[in-house]
């Protein structure tokens, strides 16, 4: 009997430690989780806002009343800026702490610390490219700039104020699942945040593939595949634009094309991480004041990228949106002016291959010098486990991300990346100043101390002033510098300089009354400067220019419109040409069927409807088939893009360099595809067991930043697509939507697929998704009038 | 006798209970095993009867509260927890936070019992009814 009750007692003991003390898998120890008191259960509220009326902090030094309307958004009034930048950090982290870490340790790369060995090589590559080096340079810069230093500072405190007031209860609901408590915030964090974001926007070139392609497809067929200059195109700045300067003079060196690098699987943001923006004259509109509209495309998450917010001071009366752990409105109006930005996507990364003398790494040859690296050992902490040491070796050309020992173990040269990114300027101060401008001119002083990325910016103010124009510091090339991986050796290839912000391309109060950006070419084959870009928008410009260009009497609704607009403008130009190649006498029935949906379609990507589908399947199909032979080799290459596609079709359907495969001929390869698109459609509905409408066959997940599905939302149906201006694709789309008018006192109208608390336990967490959905915006303004104590909370902080 | 037996019961659990819910308002899990623990020293049964009391006592105590706060958030939170668990149901999870909360409940009991009776060296008749 004894022994029984031993091992009893035993097992109980276990079971108990098991309960408060081991993590299973990936799950907390359940005994914490599942105390109502302590757990999870605390996390789940019932009312959008829990706070009581006051509350004290100490490191104010007036009080600061915060109203938060009906959709959670914080209107902060403060008495001075300190204060001012102190409650926006600690609203910000009320409602969005765990986002901000988590997201503040990916740039740094230190995922591994929070969800284990998985994360690894995402981190050495964070590394490698000098994310955390980059923002020590813009944090140096912050530093001695004494008001910027001040505001970074009070926000810290900010955010480190709600910090402090956390005991395992109040932690957000991700630090009791991932087991792991919020560190103090430092302004060293709310940096790297902002070059991750320049990261997401520009950490992206096309060096691999061009080199790839050029050596296996040769000059002739590189250059038919992938021409710099479309014909048709329509680029930011209008063509015939006239340039008033001379170009700084750049010394060309010779094309030398390196062997393709075998075995590197890139890991690059999206190309597409791209955006529409445009403002209009008061002239177009009915009320006779300017519009600005701005709807960035990022990947969509939960929390949501951006957080809604309205800052007053006796300086300041800003509102829009900002990125959690940035100080600032990123993107808004304040009571003269608005300004959004879209991606100029001009490529200012480049690859460069070292030279070393030798194994140590510690000396590379450039020209007839031998140049010491600098090596950094970098210590990538792991949950549960033993810390990973990475050595990173610096040159001069940047760091080397690429080698022998990464992404993989693999006999390969080393590549160093240099990238504008790694020299940041005074970003920071660039929306201090946006924030406060008055008109154009204090628009283009504040663009000044902006470097990465390069953006458009698309301005209006009061005083019925539009402009747009390309902020950053752009590499000044000659022609195919930078195409392709260049070496490391000489200084023949390295950049000699940037090209001055006076010759930036730029565009200021068009005769034809409007101004618009969507990620397409810049300028015209006429610029002064020879430049690349990652990524060249066809559609969308067009569809927003010839919408624009037609419309009189505009109103917020137009614009709102215009945001949602799922015109399929690749359809509409090409499905005659594509459909012509299809022998209609060798069709089944489901594929007359599909066949005929395509000829009636009114080219909206709806949800509800079935030719959208059609139509992507066959993209789809078409993509693949016909540039099947790029892929062969196994290298990373570029497909052209589907608008080239139709271009070469359309004007070179004989052209030898269109391989065919096994087909004999063009119209068999198109035909097949159509019919593979119908199978295919076939088969999804199968497995489905409904019809392929757009909204179902095309869903849009917005998954949670730490991958815990039920956290998430899966199954959105949503309206837009690819080359669409409602861009919409998956899990890409309008991280924000923001419609400005520019009247005596600017309004605005807000939308992004979230909500502002990120708690998965609040009502609001996905408040705004079925809006954004749809096509709907809430209001947000920068007076008192609409503010009663009944749609609406005021807390009062008190130093 | 059978009285007394129901009566001892009661009051374990209700004072078990009343004790956790105060003391969890600010210490984690362990501390209600240390309630159940003294509850078991003042009043005394056997082993099976204090791992069970302990049991009863938390696994309602975490179960009314749990519930409580799921009706009145409308599940919000369970609905997306419990997934990751294994399961759909907030009820399973009410449930599982019941079972979790009793077996420390029980074990504390338990424990309490076993050091009552460590410190005055009794020995114990195992008496499994």
């Amino acid at each position: 009997m004894k022994k029984v009750s031993t091992y009893l007692l035993m097992g109980l003991a276990i079971i108990t430690t098991t309960l408060l003390n081991v993590s299973i898998g990936k799950l907390p120890p359940l005994g914490k989780l599942l105390d109502p008191f302590q757990g999870f259960w605390q996390n789940a509220e019932a009312q959008p806002i829990n706070l009581p009326p006051q509350l004290s902090l100490p490191g104010l030094q007036d009080s600061v009343a915060i109203y938060f309307d009906e959709h959670l958004i914080p209107h902060i009034q403060a008495q001075n800026d300190t204060d001012l930048y102190f409650a926006q950090g600690y609203v910000t982290a009320l409602h969005r702490l765990w986002q901000m870490e988590f997201q503040t340790h990916a740039a740094a790369g230190r995922m591994s610390e929070i969800i284990g060995p998985q994360a690894i090589n995402f981190d050495r590559l964070q590394r490698r490219k000098g994310i955390l080096y980059a923002a020590k340079n813009a944090l140096r810069q912050v530093e001695a700039d004494s008001v910027l230093w001040n505001l970074a500072q009070a926000y810290t405190a900010g955010v480190n104020a709600y910090i402090t007031s956390l005991g395992y209860r109040d932690l957000p609901i991700e630090y009791k699942l991932l087991n792991y408590r919020p560190e103090p915030w430092t302004p060293l964090k709310s940096v790297l945040l902002f070059v991750k974001m320049a990261d997401q926007l520009c950490g992206y070139d096309e060096s691999f593939e061009n080199t790839h392609a050029f050596q296996c497809l040769g000059k002739e067929k590189f250059n038919f595949l992938y021409p710099e200059y479309f014909t048709d195109q329509e680029p930011v700045i209008p063509k015939n634009t006239p340039w008033n300067f001379y170009p700084i003079p750049i010394k060309a060196a010779p094309l030398t094309i390196p062997s393709p690098i075998a075995h590197i699987n890139l890991a690059q943001s999206n190309p597409t991480n791209g955006s529409n923006n445009w403002a209009l004259a008061g002239k177009k509109t009915r009320s006779g004041a300017p519009y600005l509209a701005n709807d960035p495309h990022l990947a969509l998450h939960l929390p949501a990228i951006c957080y809604g917010i309205h800052l007053q001071s006796p300086t300041v009366n800003v509102a829009g949106i900002t990125m959690p752990g940035i100080p600032g409105v990123a993107i808004g109006f304040n009571e003269a002016i608005a300004w959004g930005m879209t991606n100029a996507a001009w490529t200012v990364r480049d690859w460069y291959l070292i030279d070393f003398k030798d194994d140590t790494r510690a000396e590379y040859y450039y020209d007839n010098l031998l140049l010491k690296s600098q090596s950094i050992v970098e210590e990538i902490k792991i949950k549960n486990s033993a810390s990973f040491y990475d050595t990173v070796v610096y040159t001069h050309s940047g760091p080397i991300v690429y080698d022998d020992s990464f992404p993989d173990q693999h006999k390969r040269s080393s590549l160093a990346m240099k990238w504008t990114g790694h020299q940041p300027g005074n970003e920071l101060l660039t929306f201090y100043l946006l924030n406060r401008a008055k008109n154009l001119r204090d628009f283009e002083h504040a663009l000044q101390h902006y470097h990465i990325p390069a953006q458009n910016f698309a301005f209006a103010s009061i005083q019925n002033d539009i402009a747009m124009e390309i902020a950053g510091q752009l590499p000044a090339r000659w022609k195919d510098q930078g195409r392709f991986i260049m070496p490391g050796n000489t200084a023949a290839y390295a950049w000699q300089g940037l090209i001055p912000k006076a010759h930036h391309p730029k565009n200021v109060n068009p005769k034809h009354g409007y101004i618009s950006s969507a990620n397409e070419r810049a300028t015209g084959k006429d610029y002064p400067y020879y430049y690349l870009q990652f990524y060249e928008e066809c559609y969308r410009n067009r569809r927003i220019n010839q919408v624009l260009s037609q419309m009189k009497k505009i109103d917020e609704k137009a614009m709102m419109q215009l945001q949602n607009d799922n015109y399929n403008l690749p359809a509409q130009e090409s499905l005659a040409l594509l459909l012509s190649y299809v022998d209609t006498t060798q069709l089944d029935a489901m594929q007359q069927e599909a066949y005929q949906a395509l000829l009636d379609w009114n080219f909206q990507n709806e949800v509800e409807q079935i030719a959208p589908s059609i139509f992507k399947a066959w993209q789809d199909q078409l993509n693949a088939k016909l540039w099947e032979s790029l892929h062969k080799d196994g290298l990373p290459m570029r497909q052209p893009s589907f608008y080239h596609t139709i271009y070469i079709l359309r004007h070179y359907p004989k052209e030898p360099y269109l391989d065919l495969g096994e087909y004999a001929t063009l119209k068999d390869l198109i035909s097949d595809t159509f019919k593979q698109a119908v199978q295919a459609l076939a088969s999804w509905q199968a497995v489905h067991h409904k019809s392929y409408k757009w909204g179902d066959y095309r869903k849009t997940t917005i998954k949670h930043l730490a991958s815990i599905d039920s956290f998430g939302l899966q199954q959105l149906r949503v309206n837009g697509g690819e080359g669409i201006v409602n861009a919409n694709s998956g899990s890409y789309g309008a991280a924000m939507r923001l419609v400005v008018s520019l009247k005596q006192t600017p309004q605005g109208w807000l939308s992004y697929p979230g909500g502002q608390p990120g708690n998965p336990g609040n009502p609001h967490y996905t408040k705004f998704v079925d809006a954004w959905c749809q096509g709907q915006y809430i209001p947000i303004s920068l007076t008192k009038e609409k503010r009663t104590a009944d749609n609406g909370f005021t807390l009062t902080l008190q130093p | 006798m059978y009285n007394s037996t129901a009566m001892k019961f009661i009051l374990r659990v209700a004072l078990t209970a009343l004790l956790s819910y105060i003391i969890e308002q600010w210490l984690p899990s362990w501390s209600i095993m240390i309630c159940a623990g003294i509850v078991s020293m003042y009043i005394r049964t056997n082993s099976a009867t204090a791992f069970l009391d302990g049991f009863v006592a938390i696994s309602l105590l975490w179960m009314s509260q749990a519930s409580v706060i799921d009706v009145r958030t409308n599940s919000i939170l369970s609905a997306k927890i419990a997934p990751l668990l294994g399961f759909q149901s907030p009820v399973v999870l009410i449930l599982l936070t019941g079972l979790a909360g009793g077996m420390l409940g029980g074990v504390g009991g338990m424990s309490g019992h076993q050091l009552y009776m460590f410190i005055h060296k009794k020995e114990e008749k195992f008496d499994l009814e």
